[in-house]
């Protein structure tokens, strides 16, 4: 009995599983598709064109963030200056504003009629054509601006580790003579190595992903090339092509991050340690980083936020009509469900797997978990394909016998808008939740066993009160997450339905950036709650820390 | 037939590795049964097995002429009415005391409830802290909510795992106490786990040695320390040491004297033996012939513990704390083996 009993939810697990891997699955298939014509004209012309960029803006992304992150982290961690503990959680603001919003709120700031160049006009009482001005709109804007939003990544795992670390080792640094930038070099860069290397593939991933940025700038890549072929050609073969190429590439980011996240564990040797005793800055060296930090944060968050909190304010009255209120409902309510359903989805299969304990439900789990590592346009066009074979036959079924035409059953509604979604974001849900079951002894579910209760009953008498914060994070950020997600709805939203986010592009796109600003912040603002939840995670260990001391 | 519990060759084993293996026992109702062990010797596997936590692969367990386990069968810990107190306690962190205890009786009736709940705090004193959380209770406090919850519902069969592992060392020999005292009260079968032999005198009626996933001997105490059946049990439980001898015509010759031979081994002749001799079995004597030299002696309090040697034989050997000794000294020793305890080499 109690061998069925945990069958039935790995038998569930696996559905699960199985369904959400349809994308990936059918990406993966394409790659070995005979070839089309098309296929053979994007060789030719443009795919080079897409890999280059692609590296281009993958090196850049990777200095980018380090340079940003690394460094910021490393003094947040082990030395005390002006303002750090407030820079110790303002670094992670960017993480609120997704790519694409950051790159319209500063294409707004620096073209032509922006605040920046009137303002330059103004003060020299230049005309157009006397002066040069930078052009944004091109692979070093899309770095900059990725780079921007994308270091608190790599700050976030960086200052983990340095957290981790033996403070011996600084201190054995220092008592060597070794300065503030000397240690730097020395200690911080290659103890933290491993989380330094993980945050840059995730940011490299994202990078891969992205697709408002790239698409605005007009830089070709494999994002926007699937757009082009997929809606430009019509080619679902050739799209689905560009799609494997652009999922084998994101893998190898993708296990390099495992990878990392391994040798991160193990040499992460420094148990039972007692808490660093930050070193004061000297004045020069604490204005240098203060600046470091100010000027992330100010380029990062406070410059583009303030930028859309003035333009919604100019243009709200005009803006907030009954069709803005339709596309917040819109957006709320794809967030609400979908974040409710992965909530579900993933306590099923995650209890299923504490429950039979096997490698099997362990897999299943990584399969899973596979759909976020995925970008928008691989997921969209891996649903798409199958999902639509799959209206066409329904539909014929249905004229045949019934001889009613239900056009596209699930092609066509939000059904296959929520389904991405969650194939996308399960995996975020499954990843919270595991790691706060696990805190929860095994003894605690034997205990209620014995004491006469079902394994359902234990799940919802024991763990869910337990572990009432981590479903309401993972709740949380999945919203969120839908709230900014742009490429996978771009291409499955059905006609005339409208989110914020494809509401902020479209206006964007046609150059009305300060009209889709309003849009824009309110992602913004939703995408402040879980930078707010892992601040406080933060600060949590940061004061547990200091207890030590 | 008030066999509460009964275990026929039982068989556990995980990816090809046994853990547990031809294991008898049977426990009568409202005794207490202990199994001790080193660590990973298969005695928790053994707890889980009986709570249906773990499938049996031969052999098959009865609780109360029920068979609830076999091959291929294993009725699911909910539906078996054994309890178990854990060796982290696990009580429910986000419910008070009260509540953990009526976690296991929620099918009673209001009143039932209350009434049982009252008891059972009664019965482990905790009544003015029936509201706390179990993080406001002491680690001797948990344990005894653990029993009562554990108890609560009436089990067949209580389980402790390790059960006073958590408590601080000059608490554990009340609380052991207790402990029984309790079980006895309630007359509950049960079986309790733990390394700590004295833990296992204290409180059990009989004891289970177990070694590499299997019951050595199943005895009750006294017998378990004066008549071991293997060198094992003889080894783990109590302290002692084994005399080389040689067993010829009903008779044990050792380096320490010549002692009378067990019907036993008497058949054969000439073998080599190993004796037994515990501390208790060596007399100090002032005016005995047999003389040995203290090589090392550890202050007990109410006694000396001696390291002697003795013709190149080394014995232990306990004396009231009065008789201070100083090491190299010779003292007259006498050798009382009640029970001779030998095995054949």
């Amino acid at each position: 009995m109690a061998i069925r009993q945990t069958q039935k939810w790995s038998l569930v697990s696996i559905f699960i599983a199985m369904l959400f891997a349809i994308p990936v699955i059918t990406i993966f298939v394409h790659l070995f598709y005979p070839q089309t014509d098309i296929w053979q004209h994007l060789t030719n012309t443009v795919l080079g064109t897409y890999v280059s960029n692609s590296i281009i803006l993958v090196i850049g992304v990777s200095i980018g963030t380090f340079l940003l992150g690394v460094p910021s982290a490393w003094f947040c961690t082990m030395y005390n200056f002006p303002g750090r503990k407030i820079f110790a959680w303002a670094l992670l603001l960017p993480l609120a504003i997704p790519a694409y919003i950051i790159a319209y709120t500063y294409s707004g700031l620096m073209d032509y009629s922006g605040p920046v160049q009137s303002n330059l006009r103004q003060w020299f009482e230049w005309n157009v054509g006397d002066y040069w001005f930078p052009s944004i709109h091109n692979i070093y804007g899309a770095i900059i601006f990725l780079s921007l939003v994308l270091y608190p990544y790599v700050y976030l795992l960086s200052r983990a580790a340095f957290l981790e670390q033996s403070p011996s080792l600084i201190e054995a640094s220092r008592s060597l003579g070794a300065n503030a930038f000397k240690n730097f070099f020395r200690v911080g860069i290659t103890m933290g190595r491993p989380a330094i290397i993980g945050g840059i593939a995730l940011a490299v991933m994202e990078t891969l992903a992205d697709y408002g940025t790239v698409q605005y700038f007009g830089v070709s890549t494999f994002t926007t090339g699937i757009f082009r072929t997929w809606f430009g050609f019509g080619d679902s073969n050739a799209a689905a092509h560009l799609a494997a190429m652009l999922m084998v590439t994101v893998f190898v980011f993708f296990i390099l991050e495992r990878w990392s996240r391994k040798k991160a564990r193990y040499t992460d040797k420094a148990r039972g340690r007692r808490g660093l005793l930050r070193e004061k800055l000297g004045k020069k060296t604490s204005f240098l980083v203060f600046c470091l930090c100010f000027f992330t944060v100010f380029f990062g968050f406070i410059l583009p936020a303030g930028q859309l909190l003035y333009w919604s304010f100019l243009t709200a009255g005009s803006m907030v009509d009954k069709d803005f209120f339709v596309i917040t409902a819109n957006t709320l309510l794809l967030a609400g469900i979908t974040s409710v359903i992965t909530l579900l989805l993933a306590l099923i299969m995650v209890y299923g797997k504490r429950l039979s304990q096997s490698f099997l439900s362990e897999i299943v789990l990584r399969i899973v978990s596979i759909g976020y590592v995925l970008p928008g346009t691989v997921i969209a066009i891996g649903i798409l394909i199958p999902f639509a074979w799959l209206d066409n036959h329904l539909n014929q079924i249905m004229v045949t016998s019934f001889d009613s035409n239900v056009g596209l059953l699930l092609s066509g509604s939000i059904f296959i808008l929520i389904f991405s979604y969650c194939a996308r974001f399960l995996a975020v849900s499954i990843y919270t939740i595991d790691a706060s079951i696990e805190k929860i002894s095994m003894n605690i579910d034997n205990a209620a066993r014995s004491l006469g209760r079902s394994s359902a009953s234990v799940l919802m008498k024991i763990h869910a009160p337990l572990m009432r914060s981590s479903l309401l994070t993972a709740l949380l950020v999945v919203f969120v997450e839908v709230m900014k997600e742009l490429p996978a709805t771009l291409i499955l939203r059905p006609f005339n339905f409208n989110t914020l986010a494809v509401r902020a592009y479209e206006l964007a796109s046609d150059e009305r950036l300060a009209d889709s600003s309003t849009a824009a912040i309110m992602i913004v603002v939703a995408g402040i709650i879980p930078v707010i939840i892992l601040s406080q995670n933060i600060s949590k260990r940061f004061d547990q820390n200091e207890q030590k001391t | 037939m008030n066999k509460r519990l009964e275990i026929k060759d039982l068989l556990l084993s995980y990816k090809e590795e046994i853990i547990l293996n031809d294991i008898n026992l049977e426990l009568d109702e409202g005794h207490i049964g202990a199994l001790v062990g080193p660590s990973g010797c298969g005695k928790t596997s053994l707890l889980k097995v009986i709570a249906g936590f773990e499938h049996v692969d031969n052999g098959f367990i009865s609780i109360h002429g029920t068979q609830v386990s076999y091959p291929g069968y294993t009725l699911p810990p909910e539906k078996r009415h054994v309890g178990m107190v854990f060796q982290d306690y696990a009580l429910f962190p986000n419910m008070s005391v009260r509540s953990n205890i009526c976690f296991g009786i929620e099918d009673l009736t209001q009143e039932q409830k209350d009434f049982r709940a009252d008891q059972m705090l009664d019965l482990i004193g905790l009544r003015d802290v029936q509201h706390a959380y179990p993080y406001e209770l002491s680690g001797g406090e948990q344990q005894r909510v653990a029993l009562a919850r554990a108890m609560a519902p009436e089990p067949e069969i209580l389980l402790l795992d390790e059960p006073f592992s958590s408590v601080d060392a000059e608490l554990r020999e009340s609380l052991a106490l207790d402990v029984r005292s309790i079980l006895k009260e309630l007359n509950v079968t049960s079986i309790l786990v733990t390394h700590d032999q004295n833990e296992a005198f204290m409180v059990a009626d009989d004891i289970g040695v177990m070694n590499n996933g299997y019951i050595e001997q199943w005895a009750n105490a006294y017998n378990i320390y004066h008549k071991p059946e293997t060198r094992f049990v003889a080894d783990f439980v109590g302290l002692g040491v084994f005399v080389k001898g040689i067993s010829e015509g009903g008779n044990i010759k050792t380096p320490v004297g010549i002692f009378k031979s067990p019907e036993s081994i008497k058949a054969g002749s000439c073998k080599e033996v190993e004796l037994l001799i515990r501390p208790d079995d060596v007399i100090h004597n002032d005016f005995s012939k047999l003389s040995a030299i203290v090589e090392e002696k550890h202050f007990r309090g109410a006694e000396f513990l001696y390291k002697l040697k003795c013709h190149g034989v080394p014995l232990l050997c306990y004396a009231p704390s009065h008789h201070d000794h100083k090491i190299g000294e010779p003292i007259g020793i006498d050798i009382d083996l009640e029970h001779l305890v030998i095995f054949q080499n």
